[in-house]
């Protein structure tokens, strides 16, 4: 099978003044279409920036990247901001909803910056996905009128509105409750396992690990074990 | 393009304090200029009225030579007091009248003390058309000479002053004639005259053109035209047209030209305006750079977001950019039109000076172009766009990783 995204040799290093700082030192990775990864590792281990780079938002010091048989590893920020707009959906931890903007409004943006969508066909793909997301009476409300287990499921609306070929969460359940993310945690395992969504997400949370198609840890910039045994929940 | 103003427009809702706040800068600074403005204009015309239709006239014609030696009064350097040139003056465009004037320096005594006097023989036959508000600067009790009127004349208060005599009084005036013979002659006191100006106040007598030309022996000449024009706003095209008319041996000076006294007035209350306009300028656009920074400072997270969406830098800067021009478009319209309803509202209404002892009264009127009130509103516009331009392009440079960790 082709591999949606393949990462060789990825390091990254932070230069803080004189001080560097490596997040990470070597990581191997390869994603097939239709997987449900997560990542887990405590906190400060390169989740993030991992993530970060596989979301085209940061540049690897070394290694490359193949995103889609694609190589993305060269190329520079605003030639990205295309291949993040239409290959990938990004969940964050903190929602980071447009707060001005209604759950429609949020839920289209990504799809509304493209040149060759129209206003209504961006704001139908939105209404599929409220419904799909369980907001559909909510789409008149602003972020600030809704819970955190509501907005997070405007994030995954919004995430999946341009239909990306990976969908990137950054523990996006690290804000919620349990019962709340549990039901996130279904929302997105229903989407893949329905509509054939690629995700990959990093958390702390050893429940979401159990549900997981495959788990990889990462330990101080490197990945352990390799590939975990995939999960018992492999088989939904 | 339209998502993106609604954004702006909703963002600029989002912290409406401080949005208002900003808005109002824009909205007094706007109105103070505007209004400033319109009270020097108000001030400078009340000064250049003045000027024109109580003294000088729009313009003067001389024999060329006549004012760069008019403090001596040059007699040898006349006009021909007669209709023929008179018409000649009044058939160019824009030109609403024209007055001979006979100017002459001479000495004033009341038999005890005696002083120095500049006397204005002026035609009274067409002196009111030429300056119509030369009238209104006769002090209550006393009355404008009459064309029938001889061996009369209107005093400068401080003149009349200084020798004790009043309205119905009469002085000694003394001239010399361009060849040399000393005349005297004794004048009725008819009027006081009061100006801003104080050389008026202390000098001048205005007398009947027939006396002065008795009292110098120059009968049928002048020594100037003062000329009135419809438009002022034309004046100078009107200058050209005369000197091109009247030929070389004639010259033609605005009250621009005449007047450099009110000229450098006018000019210095230009120059304060402007310095103060350019300050408050600089204060107003201190607080948009201050609110658009706050804004980007605040907003870090959410632009870190729209980055990674796929947002453009470019769009990242527009955005902040149009922010910034929405506070500084509302602020300075509605500034404006505050402004102009306030100027509008006093020039209705009117400020009076009642300067001492004249019968009219001189209201201020403060008056402003549409032109100024348009070009304060695209300073105040484009102000923002300045003022917004760092902030906005700082945001738009914001590395997505870091804002998104903030
Ligand atoms: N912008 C940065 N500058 C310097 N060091 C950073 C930066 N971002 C992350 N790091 C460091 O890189 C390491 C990995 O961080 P991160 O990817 O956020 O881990 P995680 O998401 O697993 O908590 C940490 O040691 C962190 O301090
Ligand atoms: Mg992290």
């Amino acid at each position: 099978m082709a591999e949606l995204l393949q990462l060789r040799g990825i390091q990254k290093t932070y230069t803080l003044g004189k001080t560097e700082v490596t997040a990470l030192r070597g990581v191997d990775l390869a994603v097939s279409p239709g997987e449900f990864t997560v990542v887990t590792g405590p906190s400060g281990s390169g989740k993030t920036t991992l993530l970060n780079i596989i979301g085209c938002l940061d540049r690897a010091s070394a290694g490359t990247y193949v995103l889609d048989g694609e190589d993305v590893s060269a190329r520079d920020f605003d030639a990205l901001a295309e291949v993040r707009n239409r290959k990938i959906g990004f969940i964050f931890q903190g929602f980071n909803l447009v707060p001005v903007f209604d759950v429609l409004e949020n839920i289209e943006f990504p799809l509304a910056l493209r040149p060759d969508v129209t206003a209504a066909q961006a704001r139908e793909r939105a209404r599929q996905l409220a419904d799909a997301v369980g907001l559909s009476s909510f789409v008149r409300h602003r972020p600030d009128e809704l819970s955190g287990g509501q907005r997070q499921r405007v994030a995954i609306a919004r995430a999946l509105v341009t239909q990306p070929r990976l969908v990137l969460a950054d523990e996006p359940t690290a804000n919620l409750d349990s019962h709340t993310s549990e039901q996130i945690l279904e929302l997105m395992l229903g989407l893949n396992r329905q509509e054939g969504v690629t995700f990959l997400f990093s958390t702390h949370d050893p429940r979401v690990v159990a549900h997981a198609h495959r788990a990889l840890s990462i330990q101080d910039g490197r990945m352990v074990d390799g590939a975990l045994a995939p999960a018992s929940g492999a088989g939904h | 393009m339209k998502r993106l103003l609604s954004m702006a427009l909703r963002n600029v809702g989002r912290n409406r304090r401080r949005s208002l706040l900003t808005g109002l800068t824009v909205f007094f600074g706007v109105m103070v200029i505007v209004n400033a403005r319109g009270l020097m204009w108000g001030l400078q015309s009340m000064l250049i009225e003045d000027t024109v239709e109580a003294r000088v006239g729009a313009l003067q014609v001389h024999r060329r030579g006549y004012v760069d030696s008019a403090d001596a009064a040059p007699l040898e350097l006349s006009l021909p007091a007669d209709e023929p040139f008179r018409q000649r003056l009044l058939a160019i465009p824009n030109v609403a009248g024209a007055s001979g004037r006979l100017v002459i320096n001479g000495q004033a005594s009341n038999g005890r003390a005696q002083t120095l006097f500049v006397g204005r023989g002026v035609d009274l036959a067409h002196e009111l058309e030429t300056c119509p508000r030369s009238a209104v600067t006769v002090k209550a009790g006393g009355s404008m000479l009459q064309p029938a009127d001889a061996d009369a004349a209107l005093l400068g208060s401080a003149l009349a002053g200084a020798f004790g005599v009043g309205v119905g009084g009469s002085v000694a005036l003394q001239a010399t004639s361009p060849g040399g013979r000393v005349n005297s002659l004794d004048v009725q006191v008819k009027g006081l005259t009061e100006s801003a100006f104080p050389f008026e106040n202390q000098r001048v007598a205005v007398l009947p053109l027939s006396t002065a030309q008795g009292l110098v022996g120059m009968a049928g000449r002048v020594t100037e035209y003062a000329v009135r024009v419809h438009e002022l706003s034309r004046l100078e095209e009107t200058a050209d047209a005369l000197r091109a008319a009247l030929g070389p041996d004639v010259e033609v000076h605005t009250w621009r030209d005449l007047q450099a006294f009110l000229r450098d007035v006018i000019y210095r209350q230009n120059t304060l305006l402007g310095g103060v306009s350019l300050l408050l300028f600089v204060v107003v656009l201190t607080g948009i750079i201050n609110t658009m920074s706050m804004s980007v400072f605040e907003r870090t997270r959410e632009i870190g977001m729209l980055l990674a969406l796929g947002v453009r830098r470019r769009a990242i800067l527009q955005l902040f950019l149009l922010e910034g021009v929405l506070i500084g478009l509302a602020g300075g319209l509605m500034g404006a039109l505050a402004g102009r309803l306030l100027v509008g509202g006093v020039a209705a209404l009117g400020i009076s000076f009642n300067i001492s002892g004249i019968a009219a009264v001189t209201v201020l009127r403060p008056q402003v172009t549409p032109l100024f009130v348009a070009a304060a509103v695209a300073v105040a516009v484009s102000g923002s766009v300045l003022a917004s331009l760092w902030p906005a392009w700082r945001a738009s440079r914001l590395d997505p990783v870091q804002a998104l960790r903030s």
